[in-house]
């Protein structure tokens, strides 16, 4: 595709697991098992799955914190996991990260205005202390902080205050893209909006494009154009978010949306309960990852993997339903 | 005197190097048998301490300074420890929100369940050891025989949380206390252990006092719900009432802000601001800072619980003019 910011082809991430006196390999853990897509320039593409799917693994290995052990990543035509060091961190100003815990993505030793300027040092953005200064000014104004308090450290800040430190730090050097892995998870309900609105509003001031990781279905429903489901290091459903919603084809994703309490006591609705857990990603099942814990599932479902298909415009699935 | 527990005006207060400092402030609400109650608020609200509270499990810096805890007519917090002990896992039983470190790691999940049925019924170990692989086989652990001497780690979260809800119903309490009993677990999980707890209270007519923060879980399982904010009930009613007609504009604002999955919405109502801290708590109604409708009156004073209907009270100023129109 030409229109894509962001396209992820086929992308692993192997864990060895290392066994003995000798730590010889013993087996992996494919936390990311071959996951593709695409997101275009402006759009916000949603990554939902629960503990252990291997949709944070997929957010780093994106930015090469941990080097995917295959599978090509794409960033405005460059293959990013071709590109040196130095090429490497120059990309790095385009693509930025907003980490999901607020207490622990902040250097306690750095006051607000030390790890803003951080990232405007590193790449070399600004000429002198007096307009890194101007800017972080600029920055905490954008995220709705107070400019008086750029002298003080993390823990003079709640969680939700936090969080807009890690987004403005993110923004610091302009990026394009930014992936948000878990952003609002710690927060409480009612400072989760105020962060919402607050990405919101930034993506339409500074054209930005998102890929949004949560496990939180109605937030992600919220605030992503498309959507993508993942089941155990692999992507098992993507469509636009509200036709994933409205007509969810896989069955882990039917199961997935009826399993969310909905709050509304007079609300009835037939509800899939799974059995199970989730299945070790050192040791998957055969065929289907989801075959075990399947409502519908079939003998073809338990010997092989099924194909990942464009089943109407947009909206895909792996699924042997639908074959 | 038909209700099984009855919480009136309870003050709770934590010593810290500013002194006492109170965490929960006159909250008040009763539970009957059989029947469940929803605590709902944000982190620091004070819902865990209320539990705390009940449970008499309060750290050594915390204090009851007020009120009195009922359970079948008996003051728990006046109660000699000795007693309480008695009444602890035997009538009232919890389960925590971290299944992870609320196990012993060292023991073996049999020896965990065993602990209380030895304690409070007199059991043998070995009976002890029958009636937890039963234990173990009524809360949905396939290989029960096996996994009562396995040690927690062996065991996936949500499992673990089955581990937890078997030591609790262990003695077959009349009062569960489950303190965030979903929160660390994924939604598919989740499901089945709400489900769990659902099919628990119709077999033993059990009286559930669920502590959580999600306004879903509270929709799906209580049959009444109190609403904390900073300390104190702010609005309390049977769910039905409180969802369809919610009054005080922090549940307004609470129920509003969280995503929806049926309809889509351009923005999220939000509410401004944050929590006020222990110390710097205003001094009127605690919600002024953050409230839209505030008014001097707010500011100066704070109000009482005020009837919105029957079985349906908000701490607002606004219901008493509502009254005042009508």
């Amino acid at each position: 595709m030409t229109d894509a910011l962001l396209s992820v082809n086929d992308l692993k991430m192997h864990f060895p697991i290392r066994k003995g006196i000798l730590r010889r390999t013993v087996g992996y853990v494919r936390a990311v098992d071959g996951v593709s897509f695409d997101v275009k320039a402006g759009e916000t593409f949603g990554l939902v799955g629960e503990s252990g799917c291997g949709k944070t693994t997929t957010g780093r290995s994106i930015l090469r914190l941990i080097e995917p052990s295959g599978g090509q990543v794409f960033f405005n035509g460059k293959n990013v996991t071709k590109l040196s060091g130095t090429e490497m961190r120059k990309i790095r100003s385009e693509m930025q990260i907003v980490f999901q815990d607020p207490y622990g993505s902040l250097n306690p030793r750095y006051t607000v205005q030390q790890t803003l300027e951080e990232p405007m040092i590193i790449h070399n953005l600004y000429a002198d202390a007096s307009e890194r200064k101007k800017r972080v000014m600029e920055l905490l104004e954008v995220v709705g902080l107070s400019t008086s308090r750029m002298n003080r450290y993390p823990h003079e800040f709640s969680g939700g205050q936090r969080q807009r430190i890690g987004i403005a730090r993110a923004l610091a050097v302009n990026p394009k893209l930014i992936i948000a892995d878990e952003p609002v998870s710690a927060l409480d309900v009612s400072v989760q909006s105020q962060v919402l609105n607050l990405l919101d509003d930034l993506q339409k001031e500074f054209h930005l494009t998102y890929v949004f990781i949560a496990h939180d279905l109605s937030v992600v429903k919220h605030i992503s154009n498309r959507v993508g489901v993942m089941y155990l290091g692999k992507m098992v459903e993507l469509a636009e978010s509200d036709r994933l919603y409205e007509k969810p084809m896989h069955p882990y994703t039917q199961a997935l949306l009826s399993a969310v309490p909905i709050p509304n006591p007079e609300a009835k609705r037939e509800r899939i309960i799974l059995q199970g857990d989730l299945p070790s990603p050192a040791n998957p099942p055969s065929g289907c990852y989801f075959h075990p814990r399947c409502q519908s599932c079939m003998d073809i479902c338990k010997t092989t993997a099924p194909e990942w298909k464009e089943i109407e415009p947009g909206h895909f699935a792996a699924c042997h339903l639908y074959n | 005197m038909s209700s099984l527990l009855e919480v009136s005006g309870i003050k709770t207060s934590f010593l810290t190097n500013k002194g006492y400092l109170p965490a929960i402030e006159d909250v008040s609400f009763t539970l009957d048998k059989g029947e469940v109650l929803g605590i709902v608020g944000e982190s620091g609200c004070g819902k865990s301490v209320t539990s705390l509270s009940v449970m008499q499990l309060l750290s050594a810096n915390g204090k009851i300074q007020q009120g009195s805890i009922r359970f079948e007519g008996k003051d728990l917090v006046k109660l000699p420890d000795a007693e309480m002990r008695k009444i602890r896992g035997n009538d009232i039983a919890m389960i925590f929100q971290e299944p992870m470190t609320s196990l012993n790691p060292v023991h073996k999940i049999g020896r965990q369940i065993s602990e209380s049925l030895m304690l409070h019924k007199g059991m043998s170990r070995a009976q002890a050891r029958v009636k937890a692989v039963d234990l173990l086989k009524s809360v949905g652990i396939p290989r029960a025989e096996q996994i009562v001497d396995e040690y927690p780690h062996r065991l996936s979260g949500g499992m673990r949380q089955r581990v937890m809800i078997a030591i609790a119903m262990a003695c077959d309490p009349k009062l569960l206390i489950a303190d965030e009993p979903t929160t660390a677990l994924d939604v598919t999980i989740q499901a089945q252990i709400l489900d769990l707890m659902r099919k628990i209270r119709q077999e033993h007519n059990m009286a559930i006092l669920l502590i959580t923060h999600d306004l879903g879980v509270v929709a799906e399982m209580c049959d009444r719900v109190v609403v904390m904010y900073a300390g104190k009930v702010v609005e309390q009613g049977t769910v039905k009432e409180i969802f369809r007609n919610p009054s005080h504009p922090y549940t307004v604002g609470l129920m509003n802000s969280i995503p929806k999955l049926e309809e889509r919405q351009a923005r999220l109502p939000s509410i401004p601001g944050n929590v006020p801290s222990l110390e710097l708590m205003p001094k009127g109604c605690r919600f002024a800072t953050r409230c839209e409708f505030v008014t001097d009156k707010c500011i100066q004073e704070e109000p009482t619980l005020l009837p919105v209907e029957e079985n349906h009270d908000a701490r607002c100023w606004l219901m008493k003019k509502e009254e005042v129109a009508i």
